[in-house]
């Protein structure tokens, strides 16, 4: 009698314990928050033009500098922007596949998982692509401008998507920008002290 | 008496009755010496670092070297004035970051750091009319703001908050900054650099 109950009891352990053990394994391996909304990305190069979902874009060229002076187009002088790092503005042609879409992510990466966003308060709207609205049959070029350390550019890619906050899984476009290290140290070399960029609503 | 309670006690305790009312002796001393010299009374908390102008605060996520702070009037839609801080920032994450949120909260008298305020918003020096971004490595000479408390104030004390970066987070299981805890207290000499109200008394 006494040995049945001690055969059951051991048992009824074990099965916690197999139970506890099965959970812990589902716990690590479960798909995360972050994983279950990670994007699909799609790859191209400089020049190349990349489609995601519902849009296409194509990083046409690429400069450097040490500041960025932005004219508003209204008589006054251009403000300057001043960095820590170097300016890098990605010059932009963006298309909308499928419904008018806004141009809201674009970030770079770095080889050592860094990321640098578009800084759209120091260099606001009205100079970048960012936030245009995007009509299907009617692509709209533009810059981004990014502010990056100078030992990070090397092996740096852009990342581009139409959602800021990447609500949905949905496409990211993930372009190698060519940036090995001789083409940097030759941007460095050659780049001017200073990028002017005119306001897209400054009169003509 | 104590042969009726002994009769209750374990064989182990009763065949040794000096031992064990030796050690019950002792405790009860211990106890009363505990309680005469304040052991049991609620430890009071330890006191928190504090920082000042040109001090260089480091938390997990910010590397902050405040630099001086001043009242300014708001702007003529008829905002109240607000308290500006003045400071070096550097931010320590990987990615770019525009909000400055539980690091630096302006302490009120009576209120717990959880009640308090974050600053509304970060701006350039040079041009306070937009928020702006701190990117990794990149240090920016920047201001926050707060709205100004009702209490006049000729120096202002802020709540230093350190966070940690939680993998998964308990509630959906997503990577956030999370747990900020006081690690200090950061104490400004306030400037009021508003302009002086018109004196209604005065003849034109």
């Amino acid at each position: 009698m006494m040995r049945a109950g001690w055969r059951r009891w051991r048992m009824d352990a074990l099965m916690v314990v197999l139970a506890l053990a099965a959970m812990l394994w589902m716990a690590r391996h479960t798909a995360s928050y972050d994983d279950n909304r990670a994007p699909f990305y799609v790859r191209g190069t400089l020049g190349e033009t990349v489609r995601g979902r519902d849009f296409a874009v194509t990083v046409e060229k690429v400069e450097l500098a040490r500041a960025l002076r932005l004219d508003a187009g209204d008589g006054d002088p251009p403000r300057r922007r001043d960095t820590y790092g170097v300016w890098l503005v990605a010059h932009l042609r963006v298309e909308a596949l499928q419904e008018p879409l806004r141009f809201q992510r674009a970030e770079l990466r770095t080889q050592d998982g860094y990321s640098y966003g578009a800084d759209d308060r120091r260099v606001d709207m009205d100079y970048r692509l960012g936030g245009v609205e995007i009509v299907p049959g009617l692509p709209q070029r533009g810059v981004v401008a990014f502010e990056i350390p100078r030992d990070k550019l090397a092996g740096t890619v852009l990342e581009a998507s139409r959602d800021r906050f990447r609500i949905a899984p949905d496409s990211v476009a993930v372009i190698d920008l060519g940036l090995t290290r001789d083409r940097v140290d030759g941007l460095l070399r050659d780049m001017p002290e200073s990028l002017l960029l005119v306001s897209r609503y400054a009169s003509r | 008496m104590y042969r009726r309670l002994a009769q209750h006690l374990p064989d182990w305790i009763s065949e040794h009755p000096r031992l064990w009312s030796g050690v019950g002796l002792l405790l009860v001393v211990g106890a009363i010496a505990t309680w005469h010299l304040g052991g049991f009374e609620t430890a009071a908390p330890r006191p928190l670092p504090r920082f000042g102008a040109e001090s260089v605060i480091t938390t997990n996520e910010w590397r902050i070297r405040p630099l001086k702070a001043w009242i300014a009037d708001g702007d003529s839609g008829g905002d109240g004035a607000f308290l500006m801080v003045e400071m070096w920032l550097e931010n320590r994450t990987r990615r770019s970051e525009s909000l400055f949120v539980e690091a630096l909260r302006l302490a009120e008298p009576g209120k717990p750091w959880r009640d308090t305020e974050d600053p509304k918003t970060l701006v350039l020096p040079s041009d306070p009319s937009r928020g702006i971004a701190i990117h990794p490595e990149l240090p920016a000479r920047v201001v926050a703001v707060w709205a100004l408390p009702s209490t006049p104030m000729d120096h202002a004390e802020f709540h230093v908050l350190n966070r940690e970066f939680v993998e998964r987070t308990a509630l959906i299981g997503n990577a956030a900054w999370a747990r900020a805890k006081p690690i200090g207290v950061l104490a400004l000499a306030v400037e009021d650099r508003r302009e002086p109200a018109p004196n209604k008394g005065s003849k034109p």
